[in-house]
Order: structure tokens, then C-alpha cells, then sequence
């Protein structure tokens, strides 16, 4: 049974972003691609509007509208959009690859029924952008509701995955597709992505018509009108918002309530660049019916990149210790596999070696590097971005010890370390020689003693995650 | 692997090669468009350049025009393959994208500066530019292209490799290494292109009056180069890799390939002969570029499966095909086809009723 277990831990090279945090890294590329794909999802649905008020007589000057705005959709969203698509793929790659696999072995139906409305999305856009201005209204109108509907039910399908990560509901018992599919936070994530397509489309779309030179300002101002309906449905995001805390866990609501500063920042951050685009867009735009400049328009479309961005850092935050809540720790081992790999070590059949092995004076450092790489390196750096050095910096050795043994009762959004105690031991001699200076020679510790009390921590700590409530009632 | 693929192979394995193949096959049809048309427009933009260009190449405009929609095309038709490369090969592929790491996360950015350099390519504004410079963006574009393709090809036989060269190779961490068979790889690829490109811009060329030499003199080049790496691949292989090729579990799919060769040889040689493009050769090099694009993907495939197929690896395909959703792929696979195959015909109508 073990040696079925340990030949289940799946390793992968390892690669350095130096300073950079792989979190950074995968969440910088994850917010241009969000951003893009919701403007293209917000921007379909706006467009079959405009051309439905252009054909009804409503709004002449929408039809203008139409046939410029799609050439900067086609130009930003089948470019970017689609090539950071599949850069989100190769980043998740790089990042975890134990995740993204185990995200296309539960869904790879769902992912495959998405691709094929990238097609339909593809075929019916590239048509209405090369052969529009050339169709009657009737072909013009349907072209581009089956682009929307494509583009949306593109969202339909991925929301439910990334949902699935935060919170899987019955999947964690039932393993069935449909359970994980839908679960708790399916549908306020959808409703909610939804608005936020729609208000970036329809910002963008202000930003585009202050660029139309020939219309006059009370033309402008009569399209601005029209375009900010979309803007209306920001009214419903904080129930939304509040539904979506409701359904999370009760400790990724308290990291984002309090609990963890920086996700409170960006939690608040994103609720006050929302404020502000809603309180503009609801007060001025369709209460007051006011000409927005280009200028401000592109500040808006900026304050809802920042929102996105927040949003998005909050979302892949909450899950905090896992990549898949309840079924793989964000350092990319099972919670089955954290018992074993106390008793195995973390690192003993990992076959990649250290690239700088001989930077190490010792092999008890060169053990701890291992054990950094292996299951650290994911969201920590030595000395850039959620730095380990700094960190550890005033504290003692014991201290060390105690806080990476007790990892999960340290800080209840770590995993609890999956190693031995000898491992232990070595990532905090790592920590301790880095903090040093990384001198030319380093004694290696060999006391049984501290090994017998790292070891009494690992076992007082156990192997289930951290809970928040461990020492106090619930409210 | 006695029986021809995807006999013999248990059944998980099977389906997910079958769809793999599949969906392979449709990537390669529109990479080939964009990889040898990128190059046909290098070309012509250079000769150009260089004063012997013409510069009013009908294939040349088409393909300028077509490129940046065949490209979208070839991207959203990749998207399939990866998916299920990643069910049938995860641990080899996803090692093969690490041990690769900058250079094969610089795919990204590389495709992206190739998709807007194809559009900056059919901007009217670039007219103005001088011969040098709209030489520089469609050189640059195809460069961009083959970079991903050497990419694609050069992660493939990492793949292949083995857990003690992704060892060594991790630890050198070399800035810049190629597998030695790469270029091979690349030169099938590339050469078997052209001949593809060659068939759709003859339909889409088809019934004006233009020079068949212009995309048919290349195809011949295309496939007798295409057949010249092959058999350089081929030579390089161990003896039981060779078998992998000629066995019973690849050998139909080989004469496919032989077949779908030879069918394109005579198209284009007929298609030179009448001097135009005619219906009857298209439709024979159409036949010939889909059995050929099908037998070299299964025979690459044959390779791969020699290599790494395995009790283990089968025993995740089984896994992985217990998780739910499958008749619904089917059921928005065709209903999404027919909306599609609607929209051309909605979009032909509407042309018509406007005229």
C-alpha cells in the first residue's frame, strides 16, 4: 500500500522564477486573460443590443457603433483573449502541474464542451467582422447573438472549474462531475462575472465612442445613454457579492473578512473601485444622463482593471491552503499523502537534483533546499516576493523549528508540512544558514534531542489542515 | 499493439487516442495554412524587396487576407489536442513543458506579436511602408510561427526522452538545448505544410484566372522534402522503433500516408497540366492532404505509444474516463457543428439578399 502511495507522488522538475512568486506570476497572467475574456463575453452581448436599437429605429448612430467597436474586439479579444488562453494553460503547467492535471482529468468533458463553443464563438465573430457592413439586418442580428451566446456559455463552462476549485460541495464525496460542476459558488460566480463583463463592456464601449469623429457631442452623449444601460445591473453586485461570501468556507470568508491583511486590502480594493465605477455609472450616466469624456471613461475602464484584479487575488486567495479545496494543498500533495510523506520524507524519491548543489556547504542544507523546492517554492521566495528569510528573520531556532512542525497551527492557510522531522531540521538550518550570510561552512546539526522535539510538534500538529476555530467557539 | 490502431489498445486508450487523432488532424489542417502561407507571404514580401516580386500575386492577397482568421482558426482548433494530450501523455508532457520553461512559456507572447503582425500585414496603412520594412513584418510573422512550431516539435521529443534525460537535462538547465532529431521533426512538419496550404488557397482560388504554378511548383518541392526528412527521421530510429512504424498497429495508417502522398502528387501534377485551378485535382489533393494528415499523426502516434505506452499509463486512461460529461461533448459537438455550418449559410444568404 505504501509503495503503491509513494509511486503516486508524482514529481516534476522545479523550475526558479527568482524574485518573483509563481502566484505573481500565474495571477499576473490570469487577470489580462479574465479581463480580456469578460470584455469579449460583456462586449458580445452589448453589441447584439446596439444593433437590435440600430434596426428598431431607436439609436441610428448604433449601427456605426457596431461595425468600429467589433474591429477593436476582434482585434483585442481573438489575439490576446485566445493566445492568453492558452498561456493560462502553459503557466498553470509551470506552476502546478499536479493541479492542472487533476482539473482536466475531473473535467476534460466540460473543457472539451467549452472548446467547441470557442469554435462556434470563433466562426460566427470572424464572419460578422469580415462580412457585417455586407449583411442584411436579419443575418447582421443573428450572427452576432450567436457570437454573445457562444462567448457566454464559454463562461458557463469555466466558471464551474474554477468555482469547483474554491468550492467542490459533494464532489469531495461523490466524485461525480455534475456535483463539482455546480456547486455552492457556481451561480453567484456566474451571475456576478456576468455584470462584470457587461460594465467593462460597456466602459470600454464609451472609451470607443469619444473616438468616433463624426459625431457631434449630443450624438455621443444620446449613444453614451444607450451603451450605460449595461452599467445597470452594478446595482445588484453587492447582494451578489454578499451571496458568494455566504457560500464560501467559513474560514476563506474570515481570511477575506479580517483574518489576512492582504486579503482584506484587495477584498476592499475591489469593492471600492466597484463603488466607484457603479456610484458614476448609476448616478451620472443613467440617473443624470451625462456626457462622459474619453478620458474618464478610460480612467473607469482602468479602476475596473484594478477590480478585476483585486477580485481575482481575492478568489485565488480564499482557497488558501489548497489548489482544490479539501483534495490537493497548494504546495501540490494530497491531504492521503501528508501521513506518508511524514514517515517517507518529502523529498527521498524525488529524482531532480539541485542546480546549484555545491552553492550548499552541507547535506543537511542541500536537503533542506529540496524540501524549499519541493514545498515551499510554490508561493514563497528566499528573498523576493512573499519572502521566507525576512520572515524567520528574528526568530529563534526552536522557534523555527516549532513554527514549520506546527505549520498548519502556525497559520491556518498553510498546509501542514509534509516531510520528517530530519526535514524539518533541515529547511530550518536552510533558514537560518540563508539568514547568516550563507557562509562558506556550516555545521550540520545532529542532536537527537531537537530531532525527538521536532518530532513530539509533528505529531502534537498531526496531519489534518489548520482550522481557525481550533481554540475558540464558533460564532 | 498486434491489431491496427485503435484495435488492441484497451478502451479508455483507444477513445481518447481516436479523439486525439481527430482533433490533431483539424489543428494541423489550418497550422499547415498559416505555417507555409506565413511562409509563402515571407517569400513573396522578400522577392518584393528585392525587385522581383509580383505585385499583384493573387495567392499572396488571398492569404494576406485569410491569414489572421486561419490563425484564430488553428489556435481555437489546438486547443482540443492539448486537452487530450494532457489525459494521454500528462506526466511526459508536463515535464517536457518545465524542463523547457522560459522557452516554451515564450510561446505566449511569440504567437501573440505573430497574430498582430499578420493583421499589421493586411492594414492598408503597411502599403505605404517601404518594400524593406513590409518585408520585415511577414519575415517576422513566419518566424514567429516557426518558433512555435519548433517548439511544439522539440517538446515532443522531450517528451520521449525518458526520465533520465529530463534528470540531466534539468540539472545542466542549458540555456538553449535541441533534441537532435528536432530539426527532422521540424522539416517534416514544415515540408508536409505546404502542400496542405497549397490545396485550400487553390479552393480559394479557384475560379479566376490565376498561375496554378505559383502554389503548385511549392507543393511538389513540399512533398518530395516532407518525404526526404521522413526518411531521414526514419533512418535515425532504433530497429524496434522502426517497427513501431511498419507493424500491425501502424502499418494501414503507413499506407494512408503513402496513399494520401501519392494522391497529392498526381493533383498537383494534373493541376499543372490544366494550367488552372480545377475542381476534380483540388478534390483529389483535398483527399490526399486528409489521408496523409491522418497518417502521419497516427504514425507519430505509434512512435509515442511504443515508447511510453504502459499497464500504468493505460490504468490513468481508465481512470480518467470515469468522469462524467461525455455525451454532452457529443451532443454540443454536433449541435455546435450545425450552428456553424448555419452560419455559413446564413452569411451567404445574407450577402445575397443584400446584393
Amino acid at each position: 500500500m505504501l509503495n503503491a502511495l509513494a509511486s503516486a507522488v508524482p514529481y516534476y522538475p522545479v523550475n526558479d522564477f527568482g524574485p518573483l512568486m509563481k502566484g505573481l506570476v500565474i495571477g499576473g497572467m490570469g487577470i489580462i486573460h479574465v479581463f480580456l475574456a469578460q470584455f469579449a463575453i460583456g462586449a458580445g452581448m452589448l453589441l447584439c443590443y446596439l444593433e437590435w436599437l440600430a434596426q428598431s429605429g431607436r439609436e441610428p448612430n448604433a449601427r456605426r457603433f457596431v461595425d468600429g467597436y467589433f474591429r477593436v474586439l476582434v482585434l483585442i479579444s481573438f489575439v490576446a483573449g485566445a493566445v492568453t488562453g492558452v498561456g493560462m494553460w502553459f503557466t498553470t503547467i509551470q506552476v502546478s502541474p499536479r493541479t492542472i492535471g487533476m482539473m482536466v482529468d475531473e473535467f476534460h468533458w466540460l473543457w472539451a464542451i467549452e472548446w467547441t463553443f470557442f469554435f462556434l464563438e470563433v466562426t460566427s465573430g470572424y464572419l460578422f467582422y469580415r462580412y457585417g457592413p455586407r449583411l442584411d439586418d436579419k443575418a447582421r442580428l443573428r450572427l452576432l447573438m450567436i457570437y454573445a451566446g457562444a462567448a457566454w456559455f464559454s463562461l458557463f463552462w469555466i466558471n464551474g472549474i474554477l468555482s469547483w476549485q474554491l468550492t467542490p460541495g459533494h464532489w469531495l464525496e461523490s466524485h461525480s462531475v455534475w456535483a463539482g460542476f455546480f456547486n455552492p459558488s457556481f451561480w453567484p460566480s456566474l451571475v456576478f462575472r456576468t455584470i462584470v463583463a457587461m460594465t467593462i463592456a460597456a466602459l470600454v464601449g464609451c472609451v470607443v465612442i469619444n473616438t468616433m469623429a463624426d459625431l457631434d457631442r449630443d450624438d455621443k452623449t444620446k449613444l453614451i445613454n444607450k451603451v450605460a444601460h449595461f452599467l445597470a445591473p452594478m446595482a445588484a453586485m453587492p447582494v451578489l457579492a454578499l451571496w458568494f461570501l455566504l457560500v464560501i468556507p467559513a474560514d476563506s470568508r474570515e481570511w477575506v473578512l479580517g483574518g489576512s491583511a492582504a486579503m482584506m486590502l484587495f477584498a476592499a480594493v475591489a469593492a471600492g473601485a466597484s463603488t466607484l465605477i457603479g456610484g458614476y455609472s448609476l448616478i451620472g450616466l443613467l440617473r443624470q444622463k451625462l456626457y462622459i469624456n474619453g478620458a474618464t471613461a478610460t480612467v473607469l475602464v482602468a479602476l475596473a482593471f484594478g477590480a478585476t484584479a483585486a477580485g481575482e487575488f481575492v478568489r485565488e486567495g480564499a482557497r488558501k491552503p489548497y489548489t482544490v479545496r479539501g483534495a490537493l494543498y497548494s504546495n501540490s500533495i494530497t491531504p492521503a499523502e501528508v501521513a506518508h510523506l511524514r514517515r517517507v520524507g518529502s523529498v527521498t524519491d524525488d529524482p531532480y537534483p539541485l542546480r546549484n548543489a555545491s552553492a550548499y556547504p552541507t547535506e543537511q542544507l542541500r536537503l533542506g533546499a529540496k524540501v524549499y523546492r519541493f514545498q515551499c517554492s510554490v508561493c514563497h521566495t528566499m528573498d523576493g516576493a512573499n519572502a521566507l528569510a525576512p520572515l524567520v528573520g528574528s526568530w529563534q531556532p526552536d522557534q523555527i523549528r516549532l513554527n514549520i512542525a506546527k505549520l498548519q497551527h502556525t497559520k491556518p492557510f498553510m498546509p501542514p508540512f509534509a516531510g520528517t522531522a530530519g526535514e524539518v531540521e533541515a529547511l530550518s538550518q536552510l533558514l537560518i544558514w540563508h539568514n547568516a550570510g550563507k557562509p562558506r561552512t556550516w555545521k550540520s546539526t545532529t542532536d537527537p534531542a531537537a530531532l525527538g522535539r521536532i518530532q513530539t510538534w509533528l505529531d502534537q500538529a498531526g496531519v489534518e489542515p489548520g482550522r481557525t476555530d481550533r481554540y475558540r467557539r464558533r460564532r | 499493439m498486434t491489431s491496427a490502431f485503435p484495435f488492441g489498445l484497451p478502451g479508455p486508450t483507444a477513445m481518447y487516442m481516436v479523439l486525439y487523432a481527430l482533433t490533431l488532424a483539424l489543428h494541423v489542417v489550418f497550422m499547415s495554412y498559416v505555417l507555409a502561407g506565413s511562409g509563402y507571404m515571407a517569400v513573396w514580401a522578400v522577392r518584393r524587396w528585392l525587385g522581383r516580386g509580383d505585385a499583384g500575386d493573387p495567392v499572396a492577397e488571398t492569404v494576406r487576407d485569410w491569414l489572421p482568421f486561419g490563425l484564430g482558426v488553428a489556435i481555437t482548433a489546438g486547443v482540443a489536442p492539448l486537452l487530450f494530450v494532457q489525459i494521454l501523455y500528462k506526466k511526459y508532457f508536463y515535464t517536457a513543458n518545465l524542463l523547457l520553461f522560459n522557452r516554451w512559456m515564450a510561446i505566449v507572447p511569440v504567437l501573440m506579436a505573430g497574430f498582430y503582425l499578420l493583421y499589421l500585414a493586411k492594414a492598408k496603412s503597411v502599403d505605404g511602408w517601404s518594400a524593406r520594412a513590409r518585408a520585415a513584418v511577414s519575415v517576422g510573422a513566419f518566424a514567429c510561427f516557426l518558433f512555435v512550431a519548433f517548439s511544439f516539435a522539440d517538446n515532443h521529443m522531450l517528451a520521449m526522452s525518458g526520465q533520465v534525460v529530463w534528470v540531466e537535462r534539468y540539472a545542466q538547465h542549458p540555456l538553449f538545448a535541441v533534441d537532435g532529431l528536432t530539426p527532422l521533426r521540424l522539416g517534416v512538419w514544415l515540408c508536409g505544410a505546404v502542400p496542405v496550404f497549397a490545396t485550400i488557397a487553390g479552393w480559394q482560388l479557384r475560379g479566376g484566372e490565376h498561375r496554378v504554378t505559383a502554389v503548385a511548383y511549392p507543393a511538389l518541392v513540399g512533398i518530395a522534402g516532407a518525404v526526404g526528412f521522413a526518411a531521414l527521421y526514419y533512418n535515425s530510429l532504433t530497429a524496434l522503433q522502426r517497427d513501431f512504424t511498419t507493424g500491425a498497429f501502424a502499418r494501414p495508417y503507413t499506407v494512408v500516408l503513402v496513399v494520401g502522398l501519392v494522391c497529392q502528387l498526381v493533383a498537383w501534377a494534373w493541376q499543372l497540366r490544366l494550367r488552372r485551378f480545377a475542381k476534380s485535382p483540388l478534390i483529389l489533393a483535398s483527399i490526399g492532404a486528409v489521408m496523409a494528415i491522418l497518417g502521419t499523426v497516427v504514425v507519430r502516434e505509434s512512435l509515442r505509444l511504443g515508447a511510453l505506452g504502459s499497464e500504468q499509463l493505460f490504468a490513468l486512461h481508465k481512470r480518467a474516463a470515469t468522469a462524467g460529461g461525455m455525451p454532452l461533448f457529443v451532443l454540443f459537438g454536433v449541435v455546435n457543428g450545425a450552428v456553424i455550418a448555419w452560419c455559413f449559410v446564413m452569411t451567404r444568404r445574407g450577402l445575397r439578399n443584400d446584393t
